[in-house]
């Protein structure tokens, strides 16, 4: 206590006087950054290499307000528009549509995919047999290991007209389906749906399982003992001990909801050579309209646009994510990330 | 105590940003390039360019010789060149001089220009390049004028454009098909493919049961060129998928929608034709140069040229046939050029280096066609008259194949190639000369900014459409006019926009 | 009392543990079926897939399409080379430099770490995009053409630090602050104690770097010139490989009528490509599914 008052004491009478407190502070603040000397060492590299490659760059976001044409940035050349690449996102044909879809599709992945991760994770945890668990997941980890580049040739063994699918379907004398027609288009989000549990659904399962795994073993047994049936135990100790994890998961995905895995939308319907327009719109979303914007040699490259769109997205994601945890943590004040 | 050491963190930190940020906005950095060597940022029509360094180092030496400098090159291929161009450009990435042209649509050379992207070489090409310069009407010279002021040299080509349709030699024989006959009836490329496919079904050495082979027929590069061409539209320098053209070769000067006409229910009830008979294989691919083609849409109508390609890649005699009056337009003339980057400080050099391909004959072909005896070989031929000549024979298993004659200067300067004519460069000339001048030659769209997010949003429509008719995605429940009716409802919030600003700039052109 | 506990786990066995094994082993098929069918087509010659289509099993076994690339695609194994490389030395520098950051983050006593943790985590949320970042790679940097734009952008990835400082900070201190009064200096604490304390974690944090530098498509298409061949990685090549196997066709004189000739050598090449990470993947898989608990609980 006393120490306190002195120091207060010293510090009130301190700052009138000049020279020689300072140098002590100084000199403190010397001792301290010497102190952490070795620490800061250590994490110069990494910070530097961030300063270089994504601090000093951020500084490029001005020309979402500009027109801009070629370096220097502040030239006379890239005049300031204002807002009007924002303008442009928001009056460009179809965005109600494409917004609509990114979103849709983002939240049928999440609300299904979730709860189903979490269940699966659950049941995989009253597996016993641990060598058979880690076969288990082995396999389920290794579509996530195969990127989409590669992996849309898998899904035209399975959806192209000669591929999987239609070949059974023609042995058992059904009509064969285009899945790439405008006529199929009503298939696509479950389509979608399958794809994407078949890339991340197992490392999902495995994450959520690693997190029971760090359940208490004793807790489990207590409760056994007790006579909880199985379904009681899942409900009353492993979900709850499962909230946090989902809770982080939903925040951080709930974050990216207005972007989308772009691999995917563009190669599984094949979006560069399919001319089914009703398919193409019905799976067309956000991250595919910049890079046909972008991308398309019939269009003139902007990359003002660009980056305004990707601006957006970072902030509307930003807004959720906050949003979100804000929600959570009313819910449920641990679980909430940050 | 946390206020300083965070002062001192957040000055360094501070000090390193600044420093970055005055480096990298000012951005004078690049790479140091020779004072005595330009950079040249070519096109080349793909292929593994394995041996592209051999050839480009000739080149280079041989330019060093003539002329005193280097040239480095830069080769992209045509899935790449014009977004690596626009990254090059947003980047300030030092070059000289590089392919530009209306070709590369979205980067067409009218709007780079306005937007100051190439150096002005009005009064530089007759100095540097005189060659060039003259070689070429005034009049052609006015296409690449904007604002008054040229900013690229036009490579000569066939700037006047109509369109060929080109057919199997046997097919078009066994119908008796010539020229003057499609002229004296006035048959347009619609009736001369149906006659041809119908002839094909009934063919039994080629079709099984009435059925033709898949890519029997053949859609040539898009529909724009042969819709567009076969009329004499003009889309007033800017893309044919955006809404905005104006009859050109009736000398009309108003602006209409050409989703929503004639021309466009022409094609779409073309293509709901070919693909309910059969004669397009609904699932083929994109790149069709299969040796099942009879009849191809080859787009431009260009004497010989289609037929020695189809030759080279099917190993079958063709003759072409040509649909429509050639027209001038500014799009036409500008569509392959060579411009020169604004922030060069060479512009004499890439003109003279330019001006040197187009004399020097042997240097030209060194560069469009590679090195006798590795890439090409002589072989003889006759011609119709049985006169003896000798063409160039490509060699098949050569990995420098930049098949883009046309974007490395003129294609006069070509050496000759099988089936063509001694004066085939002659007869393209008189083609030119001889052609319809566009009411809106020389003038070119160039969109207003605001107008930008109409544009690109009707041109996605347009483009999504224009591909369903031609792979046939169509669904067969609707019919052509609901389909056109859908797409001009989409496209309708932009359409009246795009074409009032199109007529105000054209009337403002006209005025002058 | 053991009996009873017995007896109830052998009861439960029947019906729910049937159900359990059934659902996972068909979502097992699941994950396996699309790769099931690359690898059978990998091995069927183009004539039987042209007749029969795709099948889960090959219907007679041909090695015509791995005998292709291997002889004709020397850029294939150009590109191998090129991706283990890119891979090897990428995962281990980034995965040193990211402990390293994440060692000061995970102590207490690091005064400084309040400055540091949002620095990183702002480079999560926004991206400066495309065009500085390609002014200052093949501007100022002049690595275009080169390896070190493959290695250098990806190395020290926010949520890989992040991951690395939650194990880390797991560690009893007394561990550390014993060994300081042994006159340990920070630098070797992190390196003799810390480090092998954590090879969970790292074993995780490597294969998603690992991952990531083998799937990365994106930035050889910016930075590797199409006809740099020699700097070509599996993923670019995989990105241009419809182009590419027509080419290698031409060059044998194979190319036939239907361009879906094409497709076992597609999938052969994407066989071969994808293989190495696999394997990376399965030396490492017991570390990491304890190193994802850590990473998923703490965040």
């Amino acid at each position: 206590m006393s120490e306190l008052a002195e120091e207060k004491g010293l510090e009130a009478v301190e700052i009138p006087q000049n020279e020689p407190p300072k140098n002590s502070r100084m000199k403190k603040k010397l001792q301290k950054f010497y102190r952490n000397s070795s620490y800061l060492a250590m994490c110069l590299p990494i910070v530097i290499k961030t300063i270089i490659f994504s601090i000093v760059p951020m500084l490029w976001i001005v020309m979402a307000f500009q027109d801009y044409k070629f370096p220097p940035l502040f030239g006379e050349h890239n005049v300031w528009v204002g807002l009007d690449n924002f303008k442009y996102f928001f009056e460009s044909g179809e965005i109600l549509q494409i917004v609509g879809n990114t979103v849709g599709l983002n939240l049928m992945f999440i609300f299904l995919g979730t709860p189903m991760t979490a269940i699966m994770a659950l049941f995989m945890n009253e597996m016993k047999n641990r060598s058979a668990t880690k076969v288990f997941q082995t396999i389920w980890f290794i579509p996530y290991l195969i990127s989409w580049s590669v992996a849309q040739y898998c899904s035209w063994g399975i959806m192209e007209s000669n591929g999987l699918i239609n070949t059974i379907l023609q042995r058992f004398g059904f009509e064969p389906i285009d899945f790439y027609a405008a006529s199929s288009t009503g298939m696509w989000p479950l389509i979608l749906l399958l794809w994407n549990i078949w890339k991340g659904q197992g490392y999902s399962v495995i994450l959520d399982y690693a997190a029971l795994q760090s359940l208490d073993t004793g807790i489990l047994e207590a409760a056994e003992l007790d006579g909880a049936n199985r379904l009681q135990r899942m409900w009353y100790i492993e979900v709850p001990h499962l909230r946090k994890i989902v809770a982080i998961q939903l925040i951080m995905s709930m974050g990216g909801i207005v972007k989308s895995d772009f691999g995917m939308f563009w190669f599984l319907p094949k979006f560069e050579g399919n001319s089914a327009l009703e398919l193409k719109k019905a799976v067309e979303v956000l991250d595919v309209r910049i890079y046909r914007l972008v991308n398309d040699p019939r269009i003139k490259t902007d990359y003002s646009k660009a980056t305004a769109i990707g601006l957006i997205q970072s902030f509307v994601g930003m807004i959720i994510m906050l949003v979100t945890n804000a929600i959570v943590k009313k819910m449920d004040e641990e679980s909430a990330f940050i | 105590m946390k206020k300083i050491a965070s002062k001192i963190v957040s000055g360094v930190l501070l000090a390193t940003t600044a420093f970055g940020v005055l480096g990298l906005s000012a951005c004078g950095g690049g790479k140091k390039v020779d004072e005595n060597t330009i950079r040249y940022v070519v096109y080349t029509g793909g292929g593994s360019l394995d041996d592209a360094h051999r050839i480009y180092g000739k080149v280079d030496s041989i330019v060093y010789e003539k002329l005193g400098f280097h040239v480095e090159f830069e080769p992209y291929g045509y899935t790449d060149y014009s977004n690596k161009l626009s990254m090059k450009i947003a980047t300030g990435e030092d070059f000289d001089m590089c392919f530009s042209g209306s070709l590369l649509s979205g980067f067409t050379y009218s709007s780079s220009a306005a937007d100051g992207m190439f150096a002005d070489i009005t009064s530089a090409l007759p100095e540097y390049a005189p060659n060039v310069y003259n070689s070429m009407d005034k009049k052609v010279w006015e296409a690449a004028k904007v604002d008054g002021k040229i900013y690229g040299v036009i490579n000569e080509q066939l700037f006047a454009r109509s369109t060929g349709v080109a057919i199997d030699k046997e097919v078009a024989t066994a119908m008796g098909l010539t020229q003057e006959k499609i002229n004296q009836n006035n048959w347009t490329y619609i009736d001369v493919i149906t006659m041809a496919m119908e002839h094909i079904q009934n063919d039994p050495t080629i079709s099984k049961d009435g059925k033709v082979p898949s890519t029997t027929l053949v859609l040539g590069n898009g529909w724009d060129e042969f819709i567009m061409q076969s009329h004499g539209l003009d889309a007033l320098g800017a893309n044919s998928y955006y809404p905005g053209v104006i009859e050109a070769a009736e000398g009309k000067t108003q602006v209409i929608n050409q989703f929503d006409s004639k021309y466009f229910r022409e094609f779409a009830d073309f293509c709901r034709l070919a693909h309910e008979n059969g004669w397009i294989d609904d699932t083929q691919d994109k790149l069709p140069v299969t040796s099942n083609q009879r009849v191809r849409v080859v787009g431009t109508y260009y004497p010989y040229s289609s037929e020695a390609t189809l030759y080279n890649s099917i190993g079958r005699d063709f003759v072409q046939f040509q649909f429509g009056t050639p027209l001038m337009s500014t799009a036409n003339v500008t569509s392959s050029m060579t411009a020169i980057n604004v922030r060069s400080k060479k512009v004499d050099k890439c003109l003279q280096f330019i001006d040197l391909l187009y004399t020097d004959k042997d240097l030209f072909n060194l560069l469009a066609i590679g090195e006798e005896g590795l890439e090409y070989t002589w072989k003889t031929a006759y011609d119709d008259n049985d006169q003896e000549y000798q063409y160039v024979n490509y060699v098949k298993s050569s990995k420098y194949k930049p098949m883009a004659d046309w974007a490395y200067g003129t294609e006069f300067n070509a050496y000759r190639k099988r089936g063509y004519s001694a004066t085939w460069a002659e007869e393209v000339k008189a083609i030119n000369t001889g052609a319809t001048y566009s009411p809106a030659y020389g003038f070119a769209f160039v969109p207003d900014r605001s107008l930008e997010s109409a544009m690109d949003s009707a041109y996605l429509v347009a483009q999504d459409y224009i591909d369903m008719f031609l792979d046939g995605s169509f669904s067969d429940n609707k019919t052509n006019e609901t389909i056109i009716a859908e797409m001009n409802e989409a496209m309708a919030p932009y359409v009246s926009q795009i074409l009032s600003a199109k007529q105000a700039q054209l009337n403002a052109f006209l005025a002058k | 009392m053991e009996n009873v506990l017995k007896s109830k786990q052998v009861k439960k066995i029947d019906g729910f543990n049937i159900f359990n094994y059934l659902w996972m082993i068909l979502f097992s098929l699941y994950c396996l079926l699309p790769i099931c069918i690359m690898v059978s087509a990998s091995f069927s010659s183009d004539a039987t897939l042209a007749e029969f289509g795709y099948t889960l099993f090959p219907k007679e076994i041909t090695f015509e399409a791995y005998k292709f690339v291997f002889e004709s695609g020397k850029l294939l194994l150009r590109s191998y080379m090129n991706s283990i490389i890119v891979t090897g030395v990428g995962t281990l520098l980034n995965l040193f430099f990211s402990a390293m950051i994440a060692f000061p983050l995970s102590k207490y006593d690091f005064a400084y770490k309040h400055w540091i943790t949002p620095l990183l985590l702002v480079t999560m949320l926004f991206s400066p995009g495309l065009v500085p970042t390609y002014i200052l790679i093949t501007q100022f940097l002049q690595w275009k053409d080169t390896m070190w734009v493959l290695i250098i952008p990806q190395i020290g990835t926010t949520f890989n630090i992040i991951l690395l400082r939650t194990f880390f900070s797991d560690i009893p201190r007394e561990i550390g602050e014993s060994a300081k009064i042994d006159g340990c200096s920070v630098f070797r604490e992190f390196l003799t104690i810390t480090l092998p304390l954590s090879m969970p974690a790292l074993a995780t944090c490597s294969i998603l770097m690992a991952l990531s530098y083998w799937n990365d498509w994106g930035t050889p298409f910016l930075y590797i010139d199409q006809f740099n061949t020699d700097l070509y990685t599996v993923q670019y090549l995989m990105a241009k490989l419809e182009v590419q196997a027509k080419t290698w066709y031409e060059n044998a004189g194979l190319m036939g009528n239907d361009e879906k000739n094409i497709n076992s050598v597609i999938m052969a090449t994407c066989i071969i490509g994808t293989m190495p990470i696999m394997l990376v993947f399965l030396y490492f898989q017991k570390y990491i599914v304890k190193g994802m608990t850590v990473g998923a609980v703490k965040g």
